[in-house]
């Protein structure tokens, strides 16, 4: 073991390297699974020793990992890798076994106090050998928690975060998730009170994120169809969640967004978004059926394989979502049902592309937006036309269809094109074009 | 740092001062050229089937010849930083190549890091180019006059520029985003050659505010390139700062689709702010085009198709602030303001050309401001051709030198016209 050191020489954190320190081979012959836990375990010493932390130090190599490595317990303890997704190659993980990986955990062994200042950076795993089995990170009990420059393929469920607050995720690939009834990344909470913790998931930054299965609408072996892993959920007390460059592809739904328990207590709260697709899922791009306030721009939700574009349940609140396109959808491009929701400068279009028999075909039995829900406007943007390319057959029943009792507005929008009308049911309308 | 150098086992860490001998003329004005000794830290690193790293201490350091391609995967050239580590480079080639490999196959996971790149008196070439690559990142990386900066072409994926800036780019492109045709192989690659999934944030390139570079392109997206996602750009000077446009090359003519850009400045662009003359949904939020010598702000041509701009700025430009040709395109909270700067109020601030097909603006404003004393004054602020459906809702046409709108609007609701 040695220190990270200051310019003059002073001792700022332990520094433990796992091939120096504590005997890890890297060359994915070795099992290293001890060799890494060891030094983790040592890490949590020294961390709770000096109050301040510790560095787990990954040299660059292929290290083979056949179990659990140790829960990272204390405050400040790191675990640096030299490359992982971006770039190059530095420190490979190769994992095998049906345990969970990395784990953070402020409440393991009966403790009863939130851990801060976790990393875990540059490294790569595939965990092709796992077998679909266990989880890749996990958190509780964590405030401040980076996870950054990290790549993961062929896993079985990505990342669970409970009770952990102040998450930055930068340059973080999921790639392929393989369970089934799995999941990708899921972020919970009940509301409850744990140790005197409100049990939620709170402020999280995720910038340049990828999540994706392998599988999209037949591509498993035998063609057979993976309908199960969502992408990302954000289920119960998950609050202030910021999305900026992420793409959430070929799941069952991209964003799912509902109660802990799918019908009561809190929901989430504050979900924002940026430049971000749900594209090419086997169900809905975006499954948002309980959350107050969601603001989305500039973002893509297309090709569903067999479901709507998005769709706003009945506990779908404040909903506002600039300059972003919804298109190619099996059913409607967007379903709301909830309470208050603003579309501005978006385009809707070529939804619709099934047959009531699920059969892929321009049948034009479905609308564009389809509004069951209370307060719904629209301001700018289509649903309905689009010259792009004229000889795409797939048109909307309606652009939009108001089958229920609440306020639907349209203003300034374009709503030809369409195959049985503009508008249906009883829509506001100010300053569109119809026909 | 040799202690990140091993046996084929682990990554090996290349240093090119201490290991290759490269020659740092930190005080020495003219040095030896150290293109051999990189050449031969990139050529253990090609051969290297576990990847490399090639580390570049401080210092500065002169590049008189070219230097090899990378070609093997893994790979990163790292440097100390962008003020830390320069590298000055002259001559006419190209300075880092990734890919181009005969063999068609695509190099994964490659970069550059921490590198202040000098080209003050380079006639020509990239400071980096790459194709047939996969997982390519640029970051920290500041050039200084570059003759051209960066060219990614198809087959390239995942590229991703973080903290970039060219500074005074000379040539004819700031980055070249090169995708070819729809669907096109191009050997001796065997996937399509599209440019697709490029990221960047933080990125300035700034070319010469001057008559003289008014082919120069900034950041030029061109054929099939898919889903690029930009934040936190400056495009400033130049001939065109924005362009996005149909392959010239490629067996058909394809055009790009998806350009999500959040928090774009260009500025003072010599021929044209943003000329998107070929783009499948194009959406812009907080941007701000202003300023450009003598022409247009921004220019959507004929097959420009779903554009949706929210929060914008145009103005100061030369003649039109905006200029729609192509098929539907809605903006919010856009303010045109003050073009027409050729002084003969004459160009209006938004122009809808003939064969336009639905353009659309809610709560937005063409007009002249009144807290700013210009004589140039926008002769409408919108003016279009019969046929062009236009919407406006919520908008101001206000302080234009003939009148707010020239033409009949299609739908009209809650607009100011003087």
């Amino acid at each position: 073991m040695s220190f990270l050191k200051g310019l003059t020489g002073e001792k700022i954190l332990p520094w433990i390297d796992v091939k120096a320190d504590h005997g890890a081979i890297g060359d994915n012959v070795a099992d290293d699974t001890s060799a890494i836990s060891a030094a983790i375990s040592a890490a949590n010493s020294l961390a709770q020793q000096n109050a301040r932390g510790a560095i787990v130090f990954i040299p660059p190599g292929n290290y083979k990992i056949t179990g659990a490595l140790t829960t990272i317990t204390q405050n400040g303890v790191k675990i640096i890798g030299t490359g992982g997704c971006f770039p190059g190659g530095g420190s490979g993980f190769y994992c095998s076994g049906s345990a969970d990986v990395f784990t953070a955990n402020g409440f393991f062994g009966g403790a009863t106090t939130v851990i801060k200042d976790i990393v875990i950076s540059g490294i790569r795993i595939d965990a092709s050998g796992k077998n679909k089995a266990g989880t890749i990170v996990t958190t509780n009990a964590v405030n401040g928690f980076i996870l950054d420059n990290f790549y993961v393929v062929n896993y079985g469920n990505g990342m669970l975060n409970t009770l952990t607050s102040n998450m930055l995720l930068r340059e973080v690939d999921f790639q392929w998730a393989q369970a089934l009834n799995g999941f990708a990344w899921k972020m919970q909470g009940t509301g409850n009170s744990i140790n005197g913790y409100e049990d939620k998931v709170e402020n999280v930054e995720a910038y340049n994120v990828n999540v994706t299965t392998r599988y999209f609408k037949g591509d498993l072996p035998g063609g057979a169809n993976d309908n199960t892993i969502d992408i990302v959920s954000c289920l119960g007390a998950v609050n202030n969640i910021y999305l900026d460059t992420v793409t959430f592809l070929k799941g069952r739904h991209g964003l799912v967004l509902d109660h802990y328990d799918g019908s009561t207590g809190p929901v989430p709260r504050n979900i924002v978004a940026k430049n971000s697709d749900f594209e090419y899922n086997y169900g809905k791009g975006i499954n948002a059926r309980a959350v107050n306030s969601l603001q989305f721009d500039n973002i893509y939700s297309h090709g569903s394989g067999f479901e709507r574009g998005m769709d706003f349940g009945p506990k779908a609140n404040n909903i506002k979502i600039t300059a972003s396109s919804c298109h190619d959808h099996w059913l409607q491009g967007i379903v709301f049902e909830g309470n208050g929701m603003t579309l501005t400068a978006t385009d809707v279009y070529w939804n619709s592309q099934n047959n009531s028999s699920g059969v892929y075909a321009s049948t034009n039995t479905h609308s564009g937006i389809y509004v069951t829900g209370k307060d719904f406007t629209m301001l700018g943007g289509t649903s309905g036309i689009n010259p792009q390319r004229p000889s795409n057959s797939f048109k909307h029943a309606y652009g939009i269809d108001n089958a229920g009792s609440g306020r639907v507005q349209a203003i300034g929008v374009r709503l030809n094109g369409n195959y049985l009308g503009a508008t249906n049911g009883t829509v506001t309308s100010l300053g569109n074009i119809t026909t | 740092m040799s202690f990140f150098k091993g046996t084929n086992t682990i990554t090996p860490w290349i240093n090119v001062v201490t290991d290759q001998n490269a020659n740092n003329n930190y005080f020495s004005p003219v040095g030896t050229d150290v293109a051999q000794a990189v050449n031969t830290a990139i050529a253990l690193a090609n051969a290297s089937d576990k990847g490399a790293v090639i580390f570049i201490p401080p210092g500065r350091y002169y590049v008189n010849s070219a230097f090899d391609a990378i070609q093997a995967n893994f790979v990163r050239i790292v440097g100390a930083g962008s003020g830390l580590t320069t590298l000055v480079c002259n001559g006419t080639s190209n300075v880092f190549t990734f890919g181009y490999k005969s063999t068609g196959e695509n190099m994964v996971m490659l970069g550059i890091q921490g590198l202040r790149i000098e080209c003050n008196t380079k006639t020509a070439g990239y400071v980096f180019r790459a194709r047939g690559v996969d997982y390519v990142t640029l970051s920290d990386i500041y050039v200084d006059s570059p003759f051209d900066g960066i060219l990614t072409e198809g087959p390239c994926y995942n590229i991703l520029l973080r903290d970039v800036t060219l500074q005074t780019v000379r040539g004819n492109y700031g980055w070249w985003i090169k995708g070819y045709g729809r669907d096109e192989l191009i050997s001796p690659y065997t996937s399509s050659a599209h440019a697709q999934i490029i990221k960047f944030y933080n990125v300035t390139i700034e070319g010469q505010n001057t008559a003289s570079t008014p082919t120069s392109r900034l950041l030029c997206a061109e054929g099939a390139n898919y889903s690029l996602y930009a934040d936190t750009i400056r495009l400033i000077g130049g001939g065109t700062g924005l362009t996005l446009r149909s392959n010239a090359e490629g067996t058909s003519t394809s055009y790009g689709e998806f350009f999500h850009c959040v928090n774009m400045f260009i500025a003072n662009s010599y021929v044209m702010g943003a000329n998107i003359s070929a783009h499948n949904d194009v959406e812009l939020t907080n941007i701000t085009v202003a300023n450009c010598a003598t022409g247009p702000g921004m220019h959507f041509n004929t097959r420009s198709n779903n554009i949706r701009i929210v929060n914008g700025s145009v103005y100061d430009n030369f003649n039109e602030g905006i200029i729609f040709q192509g098929n539907t395109m809605t903006m919010s909270s856009v303010d045109v303001f003050n073009n027409s700067r050729r002084g003969l109020n004459s160009n209006s601030g938004i122009l809808i050309t003939t064969g336009a097909n639905g353009f659309t603006m809610v709560g937005s404003s063409s007009g002249n401001t009144s807290s700013r004393s210009v004589v140039e004054n926008q002769q409408y602020g919108i003016n279009f051709a019969a046929g062009a459906r236009v919407i406006a809702v919520g908008c101001r046409f206000v302080g234009n030198a003939t009148r707010g709108v020239n033409g009949t609007l299609t739908a009209n609701a809650g607009n100011l016209f003087s």
